[in-house]
């Protein structure tokens, strides 16, 4: 005692009052601690508050832009006069996702009625300016458009809002589409907030009124079966916390939701809400947002949701795959029906209105609206495309959109061609195992209208359309001529088409024949082409050199600048992909003035501001006053040539150029044809390179005529194919003659070629 | 005098500097700095010239409407709004001569000088061949081809431009 006393100043023994027995040195200890501790709890808790606010706002902000780019097939515009078929119109109206209704009061919605539709379009952002929702009316009068309408007007054309056929984003990332809170319904919004936080205006992240509701209920029931979640705190959830129901996790997610309260507007929140809350699954692939949702389940704009399916997605949000409608319909139909109780508890319906609805079936679509795995040949070349111009990160997050120029309806004929053409001519040959690559453009723009890379077009992996390089064979020979009659020749020109000895570098002989084995004597060009003669040909050939065909081909970037060429290139030992037959070809098919195949025509950034546009840019080609030419002798190919069936095959008369191509052992068969607007390429072969026993007319060329059956064609008017003059000619020789003359037949010939002798009819 | 020494520098100063000034503005104005005026260049005298027979192919009314709203564009000088119009009216009527000779003439305003000569090209292949049209097509081509530095193409496109004329045929 006399140590503490010691120890003890004399101010505070003058302090202590009378009577009062000092604190005891351990309790003063135990406060001590106890602060430490509380302030050592309030620092490191507070800075935790801190940590998990800051991660929470930059998730939100995050999760409010960070959108895939979405890719669109072209619009289709319709005018007055157009050529279109009913089936083909509905193919297109179901690609994009129309719904048919006897009443099209919604956008996206059709009728027909015998031969008068109405399509009430969706609102677009097109690179000319936002087109508004609108209702078009017309007739199909024998395959034609006529009365068009637009909103109760007379026009002379309109525009249907794109179909969308894909997303760029990673693999496993989500899909959604991001509105603003004002482009929801309203059903939508006041909805939400009457089934999931009705209390959702007035509160601060956390309603604690419904918080107790539901902490009572759980006690009552003995199960945690009632979270009392706010919008807020599912959206804290969403974006960054598990679905762990644990006390720590409640108490984080309640930090993050008053944090972003703080932070944000009621308006910023629940429009961050709509676009990111969970509503299904395709794959790896969360479906994220009501608008996505709307477009995954029903096939239609969120703005045309009916109040049931605004009720089924609602419902939706307290367990997607448990209420799934395509797994559980029963279960999704109950709570459908719940939430349209629900509606109508709070008013947001009249009780008989709410009845109605809920006698009415899901109205789900039995596959999602879009599927990503469609098109995959065709999205496989816009993504190598848009490569060229954006990074990767630029297309997966940016929301960008991309305006292509797949025709959904010719890519739809296309697919039907592949699988069904291939498996006849698989019946018909015994084999089992062809493979396929298609091309349809419109050789005047370039755009690259359907793609097919597999006999099963919806596999994705390899691409043939566009990797697989084969040789083309007798598809090349169109340019041998096309470069002798750039050289002053004309389509009578005699040619031998007598066996030919060609001496090669390395001492041996080479000697082409022909494929029916027979030599033909002396013919004129045109013979030659359209029967394909091989011996002809590279006589032709050789008169110039290989050497000019390969210069041809180096201008159109389809051969190597170091590659020398072999005299084999005038018959087409050269190895190309049905898309760079279709480049090659272009120029034949547009009268000589090349323009690049194009499967893009234009980014429009999330505004709807046009980024990068592909123009059809237009290249001269140094031989296009020859190429009418060659346009007509390959018209003549499908009337009399190796092509001669094709019209059987199609069953129409249509003025078609074509060209046929078969490989040594019959390993390849192309078909090639164009008319004034369409160009389309067809190879069949084995993936192995083996023999295959097909041969171009019989193999690709039956798929080819399965591919425009039944579709619009502008045919090839021979007669306004520029700069040609037409005489009669003596088949035989080539003479100019008279029209009532045997043997004579109308022939053009390019101003300065035209043939010089004239003699009467041979007797 | 003394002053007038000591200002001497300046007023040298002065002369020279209007000199250079008089000088520089007879340089030629470089040709990429140059624009084209497509009403005199091309669309008034093709019309002179092109007077007599006209040959106007029939356009598809979806056409013309695009075409009106690629006008009005024009007019208010925005030429990439007009060139997307024009291209959508190409995807109607991919080969309709007035349609491509517009685009060439929008390249031209461009300054996309050989884009403009190959519009105005494929225009006149699959065109009338005679008339305002073919006078506007070998204007374009020559004012293209003074632009990419081919004097005598320019000159030779002139010569065509004037023989596009034809005499309308008696009792026509």
């Amino acid at each position: 005692m006399a140590k503490k006393a010691r120890r003890q100043s004399p101010a505070r023994q003058k302090k202590r009052k009378p009577g009062k027995q000092p604190t005891p040195r351990w309790r003063v200890r135990l406060v001590c601690i106890f602060a430490g501790l509380l302030g050592l709890t309030a620092g490191v808790g507070g800075c935790w508050i801190y940590a998990i606010s800051s991660q929470v706002v930059v998730h939100f902000e995050q999760r409010r832009w960070d959108v895939p780019s979405r890719v669109y097939a072209r619009p289709l515009t319709v005018y007055a006069g157009m050529p279109l078929t009913s089936q083909l119109l509905r193919n297109e109206l179901q690609a994009a996702g129309y719904q048919s209704s006897a009443e099209p009061a919604q956008p996206g919605q059709y009728s027909i009625q015998g031969n008068s539709y109405v399509i009430h379009t969706r609102p677009f952002a097109f690179a000319d300016g936002l087109q508004a929702a609108q209702i078009i009316k017309f007739q199909l009068i024998e395959k034609t458009i006529s009365g068009l309408q637009v909103g109760g007007n007379v026009a002379s054309l309109a525009r249907l809002d794109p179909a969308e056929i894909g997303s760029l984003h990673t693999l496993g990332g989500d899909d959604r589409t991001v509105l603003q809170l004002t482009d929801f319904p309203e059903l939508l919004v006041t909805g939400i907030q009457a089934v999931e936080d009705r209390n959702f205006k007035r509160h601060h992240g956390i309603d604690w009124r419904g918080l107790a509701r539901a902490l009572w209920r759980n006690v009552s029931t003995g199960s945690i079966s009632q979270g009392g979640s706010t919008i807020t705190q599912q959206m804290v959830r969403n974006l960054y916390l598990t679905n762990n129901r644990n006390l720590w996790r409640k108490f984080n997610e309640m930090v993050m939701a008053i944090s972003l309260e703080h932070k944000y507007s009621k308006h910023e929140i629940l429009e961050t809400y709509l676009n990111q809350v969970y509503l299904g699954q395709i794959g790896g692939r969360g479906i994220h947002g009501f608008a996505r949702a709307s477009q995954f389940y029903f096939g239609v704009p969120v703005q045309s949701l009916q109040p049931h399916q605004t009720a089924l997605l609602i419902g939706m949000v307290r367990g997607a795959s448990w209420y799934n409608p395509r797994r559980h319909r029963e279960r999704a139909m109950a709570r459908r029906n719940v939430i349209l109780d629900s509606f109508a508890a709070t008013g947001l319906l009249r009780r008989q209105q709410a009845e109605q609805w809920q006698s009415l079936p899901l109205a789900v679509r039995d596959q999602p609206g879009y599927l990503n795995s469609q098109y995959p040949a065709f999205m496989d070349l816009v993504r190598r495309q848009l490569r060229e111009e954006y990074a990767e990160d630029e297309l997966q997050r940016e929301g960008l959109r991309v305006l292509t120029t797949l025709d959904p309806a010719a890519q739809l004929q296309a697919e039907r061609a592949a699988r069904e053409g291939l498996s006849r001519v698989e019946q018909s040959r015994g084999w089992q195992e062809l493979q396929t690559g298609m091309v349809i453009a419109d050789p005047n723009t370039g755009d690259l209208l359907a793609l097919v890379g597999d006999r099963n077009p919806d596999r994705a992996g390899f691409n043939r359309a566009v990797d697989a390089r084969r040789q083309i064979g007798s598809i090349i020979k169109p340019f041998v001529y096309l470069l002798a009659l750039a050289n002053g020749d004309n389509l009578m020109t005699q040619i031998s088409d007598a066996a030919i000895n060609i001496p090669m570098p390395n001492g041996e002989t080479w000697q082409p024949q022909n494929y029916d084995l027979q030599n033909h004597g002396s013919v004129p060009l045109l013979t030659a082409l359209i029967q394909s003669y091989n011996q002809a040909t590279v006589r032709l050939g050789m008169g110039f050199g290989p050497e000019r065909l390969a210069d041809l081909l180096r201008r159109l970037e389809l051969l190597p600048e170091t590659a020398l060429p072999h005299p084999s290139l005038l018959l087409g030992a050269l190895e190309l992909s049905p898309l760079e037959v279709a480049s090659l070809y272009q120029v034949l098919a547009a009268d000589g003035y090349r323009t690049r195949l194009s499967a893009v025509r234009e980014v429009l950034d999330s505004n709807g501001r046009a980024l990068t546009r592909y123009p059809v840019q237009l290249d001269i080609f140094p031989q296009r006053e020859a190429i009418p030419l060659i346009t007509f002798a390959l018209t003549d190919v499908t009337k009399r040539g190796t092509a001669w069936r094709l019209r059987q095959m199609l069953g129409r008369e249509a003025s078609i150029a074509a060209k046929t191509g078969t490989t040594n052992d019959q390993r390849d068969s192309w078909f090639v044809g164009y008319t004034d607007d369409r160009l389309a390429v067809v190879w069949v072969g084995r993936d192995d390179n083996q023999p295959a026993g097909i041969a171009g007319s019989t193999a690709a060329m039956p798929i080819w005529a399965e591919m425009f059956n039944g579709m619009p064609l502008r045919n090839i008017d021979v007669y306004r194919l520029p700069g040609l003059t037409w005489y009669w000619v003596d088949w035989l020789d080539g003479w100019v003659t008279d029209a009532n003359c045997p043997g004579a037949g109308l022939v053009p010939f390019r101003a300065g070629s035209e043939p010089v002798q004239w003699r009467p009819c041979r007797n | 005098m003394k002053v007038m020494f000591t200002k001497l520098p300046i007023i040298t100063l002065l002369i020279l500097s209007v000199m250079l000034i008089a000088c520089s503005s007879q340089q030629p104005v470089p040709i990429q700095e140059r624009s084209v005026d497509i009403e005199q260049q091309v669309r008034q005298p093709a019309e002179v010239e092109g007077a007599g027979l006209q040959v106007r192919p029939l356009q598809n009314p979806g056409v013309r409407e695009l075409v009106s709203q690629a006008d009005q564009a024009e007019q208010n000088n925005n030429l990439e709004q007009a060139g997307i119009f024009l291209e959508r009216a190409l995807r109607i009527q991919t080969r309709d001569p007035e349609l491509l000779q517009r685009i060439a003439e929008i390249k031209l305003q461009q300054s996309s000088y050989e884009q403009a000569l190959n519009y105005a090209s494929r225009s006149y292949d699959v065109g009338p061949k005679v008339g305002e049209l073919c006078s506007r097509n070998w204007r374009t081509i020559g004012v293209s081809r003074e632009f990419l530095d081919d004097i005598a193409g320019a000159e030779e496109a002139r010569q065509r431009s004037i023989t596009c004329a034809a005499k309308k045929p008696e009792g026509f």
